[in-house]
């Protein structure tokens, strides 16, 4: 009981811990702050934004950043500043949206495997194992052929072709935790199997798996671009940073300002969450302690 | 005889996120040629600290913050960073504790063995690898002429300690330093080691300062034992006079902590507590919260290192005219 | 001998893989709306569906699936594909249909095989030094510096990246070309592009293995043995933190190859890339279905190729 009881206790201070040491790294905080800005500013979006991301203005295309269009306007004349706000609205959507996706069938699948062990095991490995050898972006391409153009299905293609890692993961840790002294201290106290996958399998397992999911979502933005850049993105006119940067590359010579924008946001948009999954990694591995 | 190595008050100090850890505090101690010298201690007692100070092998988080160690004439602490590469595995050899860690797992044996021979230019590539089978053939490996361009992983434990001893005598050092050589290995296989370290010492009529917590076996071992406590000296004494006289109530405390066979029921008394830390260390003399004789002088003053008979050097408030009185 | 064992029954994982892949991608291709026809209609008939009375386009739709073997149930579409495609027999592709595919990839593989040869030699000869200095000089600016830069090239797309070196170099600077494959100065920002990547990912785990080497009680043997900095670093840090290095380049190989999709497709270079951006946005399917079986054959042989030097390079595996 005093073992299992110190395990819980240590389970409230780790996550103390955690966030003591991540507040000590400086770029991750400042990615954290980023990121809380834009969370915000693409649940407000649509009041936010000056203009409608689809209201051509004939008379003002190719315009240079001025007053009235911040970042100035592209080959129709829309506003760009508008069309890089709801790119990134739908890029955090893709980028959290899929995540849920990984973390559903990855946690099922590595979950499964890793408590009933055995054939079970031995099959879900192996699929496992083929979905990580795929070239994943090649399976994107198709899944989204197959199943429409929509920010929805994009973003579950995007979690169907990234959930293999995460299973494997889930796996390796119910191995691990299913066996470890403090759970066996448990069960020998006369926990029921729920309360020990609730109280003790769930807790322990959440600090790598968060880790996991914070390096998915930049990944899952990028995945969203580069479909976009081959013409399989969000359909137009909704913008994605993929079809900005894929149009203003097109006039790039004579107006960079159409580039410009989308690829900076875009970019510094994935190296605050690369940032901060950075931190977090540091955060929750007991081992950079030492 | 005459001597091959004298330290004095030698200080090493770590920097860590907790504070300056003095892991060698100021110890002086001399070593003749051909002496082995047993330095004994718990673990985190300064021991090996001490002697790698000495070739300047510490961590990078370590540095050497004052005292002397004149080998053969020459300030090893002084020395250029050239300097005391030629030193190293040339006059003083060193080998290390864990035999399946210090070698380097993709690099056959052989030539682990001729690179000190080929970097201090003793001997030409031709000569180097007779001389790496000979080698092996003197620490006792069978089949070591095919042996020799076998990796470390294809040894066993015992068989790695021998290649790293055949290491450590391959230019002829003048100074071994064996940092608990047997630690890491099979009980059954440690007295072959030290037999192996016995003979060689014979062979090669080098000097040897052997590192360990065993007692027993630097009794057994060694000329002159050396207790360290907290990065300290607690006691110096030529091995004899040791085994029939310990002064040191920490040297009292480790003989009788060894089980003896011969020794009665309820003689095998542990020390208590733990070794004090290093960053802040107690009052006075370091050994005082454990020690069973402690008065209050011992937690004020810091005891004296002083020689109390010929070669006899003891630090502790209660010794007094050669005899310990508590 | 062990290895040939080994080698043999990791092709023969291998194509087991690719044979999965192969049907999962077929059944998602069946799920699709809309037949095989409908989407290459236009190509087939020259746009003159609307003209068509419903028997002549009865006519070419059966001509279209007896052209591209649709005529027949899935399961033996699955395997006429496989026997041919084992044998790099592909057939025509939708958008092309006079030109057999493996005759499409032969003459654009070796543009990309050279992109990517040429970045990874690259990524290799840059990232490794960048990660041993890194290592070396570690917690000094050079270190973080580098470091920094190679976060970054990291998680930022090739393609960002080439798009802000275009606007850099031939926009502002008009020193480089924006596109084209011909002149060695129209490859130097495709090159270094595609290679940044893998480079930023190279020296990142080189400094890691770099480290974590230097503290192993070997190489303080080696510095106890009396040898110089450069002996020690040289002859027994570098090799034993240079073998994880080359897991590493199997996957980064990958990552490269679908890298320069966009970068081809970003400077305007006629290779594999520009067939598959094609193949994606026109619905060819077997196109896609082609890509998928060359990009996970390649990748698949590259992390065998991979293991097998690793086995050479560490005396510890054995082929198990």
């Amino acid at each position: 009981m005093e073992v299992a009881l110190k395990q819980r206790r240590r389970g409230t201070s780790y996550w103390a811990a955690a966030w003591r040491r991540f507040k000590k790294n400086k770029m991750a905080v400042a990615g954290l702050i980023y990121i809380i800005i834009i969370i915000i500013i693409s649940i407000f979006t649509p009041w936010i934004a000056p203009y409608p991301y689809d209201e051509p203005h004939y008379a003002h295309t190719f315009e240079k950043p001025s007053a009235r269009f911040w970042w100035g306007t592209d080959d129709l004349g829309r506003d760009m500043f508008s069309r890089n706000l709801y790119a990134m609205r739908n890029a955090l959507l893709i980028g959290f949206g899929s995540q849920i996706v990984v973390l559903i069938i990855g946690v099922i699948i590595g979950s499964i495997a890793g408590f009933r062990g055995g054939r079970i095991d031995t099959i879900l490995m192996r699929i496992t194992d083929i979905m990580y050898a795929f070239p994943t972006f090649l399976f994107n391409v198709i899944l989204v052929t197959v199943m429409g153009r929509g920010l929805f299905t994009i973003l579950v293609a995007v979690g169907l072709t990234g959930w293999a890692g995460m299973a494997r993961l889930v796996r390796g840790m119910v191995m691990y935790l299913k066996n470890a002294e403090f759970v066996e201290a448990a069960r020998a106290l006369g926990a029921k199997e729920g309360y020990i996958i609730r109280k003790y399998i769930l807790p322990n397992m959440l600090g790598p798996i968060i880790v996991s999911l914070a390096f998915g979502i930049p990944n899952g933005i990028w995945i969203e671009s580069g479909l976009a850049l081959i013409g399989m993105g969000v359909r137009p006119p909704m913008p994605s940073w993929g079809n900005m940067i894929g149009a203003g590359v097109a006039y790039i010579m004579a107006f960079p300002h159409m580039v410009i924008f989308p690829v900076l946001t875009f970019a510094l948009t994935l190296l605050a969450f690369t940032y901060v999954g950075d931190g977090l990694r540091d955060a929750l591995n007991p081992r950079s302690e030492v | 005889m005459a001597e091959l190595l004298r330290v004095n008050n030698l200080k090493t100090y770590f920097d860590r996120y907790d504070g300056v850890v003095k892991a060698v505090d100021g110890i002086s101690y001399k070593l003749d040629y051909g002496e082995t010298l047993a330095i004994v201690g718990e673990s985190g007692s300064g021991k090996t600290v001490s002697v790698l100070s000495l070739l300047r092998l510490i961590k990078r988080n370590g540095r050497v913050v004052d005292g002397e160690a004149i080998f053969e004439g020459k300030d090893l602490l002084k020395l250029s960073k050239e300097e005391i590469r030629q030193i190293r595995g040339k006059d003083i050899s060193i080998v290390f504790q864990d035999p399946m860690t210090s070698l380097n797992p993709i690099m056959r044996v052989g030539m682990q063995i001729m690179e000190p021979i080929l970097w201090h230019r003793v001997m030409s590539d031709k000569e180097a690898r007779d001389r790496a089978v000979e080698l092996l053939r003197l620490v006792g490996i069978p089949e070591y002429k095919t042996r020799v361009w076998d990796y470390p992983f294809q040894f066993s434990g015992g068989m790695r300690q021998r290649v790293m001893i055949a290491i450590a005598l391959a230019c002829n050092p003048k100074l071994v330093i064996a940092d608990e050589p047997t630690t890491a290995l099979d009980v059954t296989v440690r007295a072959q080691i030290l037999n192996l370290l016995s003979d060689m010492k014979e062979e090669f009529k080098t000097s040897v300062i052997l590192i360990t917590h065993d007692i027993t076996l630097a009794m057994n071992f060694a000329d002159t034992i050396m207790v360290m406590y907290a990065g300290k000296i607690a006691e110096y004494s030529p091995v004899e006079r040791f085994i029939r006289n310990p002064l040191h109530p920490y040297s009292q405390g480790l003989i009788s902590s060894t089980l003896d066979i011969k020794a009665k029921e309820g003689s095998l008394r542990p020390i208590p507590g733990n070794p004090p830390s290093l960053v802040s260390p107690p009052s006075g003399c370091r050994f005082h919260p454990r020690c069973v004789y402690a008065q209050d002088i011992c937690r004020e003053q810091e005891p004296e290192y002083k020689e109390v008979e010929d070669g006899h050097y003891v630090a502790c408030h209660l010794v007094k005219g050669g005899k310990f009185n508590a | 001998m062990g290895l040939v064992r080994y080698i043999l029954r990791r092709l023969f994982t291998i194509f087991v893989s690719i044979v999965v892949v192969i049907i999962i991608t077929y059944i998602l291709m069946w799920l699709a709306p809309g037949e095989f026809f409908n989407i290459a209609q236009f190509q087939a008939s020259g746009g003159r569906v609307a003209t068509l009375t419903p028997e002549q386009l009865q006519v070419l739709i059966k001509g279209f699936e007896e052209k591209y073997g649709l005529n027949v149930p899935l399961w033996k579409q699955i395997l006429n594909y496989l026997k041919d495609a084992f044998r790099f027999k592909f057939g025509p592709s939708f958008s092309n249909p006079n030109e057999p595919i493996e005759v499409q990839i032969a003459r654009r593989f070796p543009v990309t095989f050279t992109l990517a040869i040429l970045s990874m030699a690259l990524a290799v000869i840059v990232g490794i030094p960048l990660g041993v200095i890194a290592a070396l000089k570690r917690n000094t600016w050079v270190d973080y510096i580098t470091m920094f830069f190679s976060m970054a090239g990291s998680i930022i797309p090739a393609y960002t990246i080439g798009v802000i070196m275009v606007l850099i170099f031939s926009v502002w600077l008009r020193v480089l070309p924006t596109s084209g494959w011909e002149t060695p100065k129209q490859m130097i920002m495709p090159v270094i592009c595609v290679a940044l990547g893998p480079m930023a990912v190279i020296a990142r785990f080189m400094r890691s293995s770099l480290l974590d080497v230097l503290n192993q009680d070997y190489i303080r043997t080696a510095y106890a043995k009396g040898g110089t900095d450069r002996a020690v670093i040289m002859r027994h840090a570098l090799r034993n933190s240079l073998i994880p290095i080359v897991t590493i380049i199997g996957p980064q190989l990958a990552f490269l190859f679908t890298g320069t999709v966009w970068i081809e497709n970003l400077f305007r270079v006629p290779g594999l890339g520009q067939l598959f951006v094609n193949a994606a946005s026109m619905r060819d399917y077997p196109l896609l279905v082609t890509s998928t079986f060359i990009l996970s054959l390649s990748v698949m042989l590259m992390n065998l190729l991979v293991d097998v030097i690793y086995a050479f390079l560490d005396p510890r595996i054995k082929y198990e």
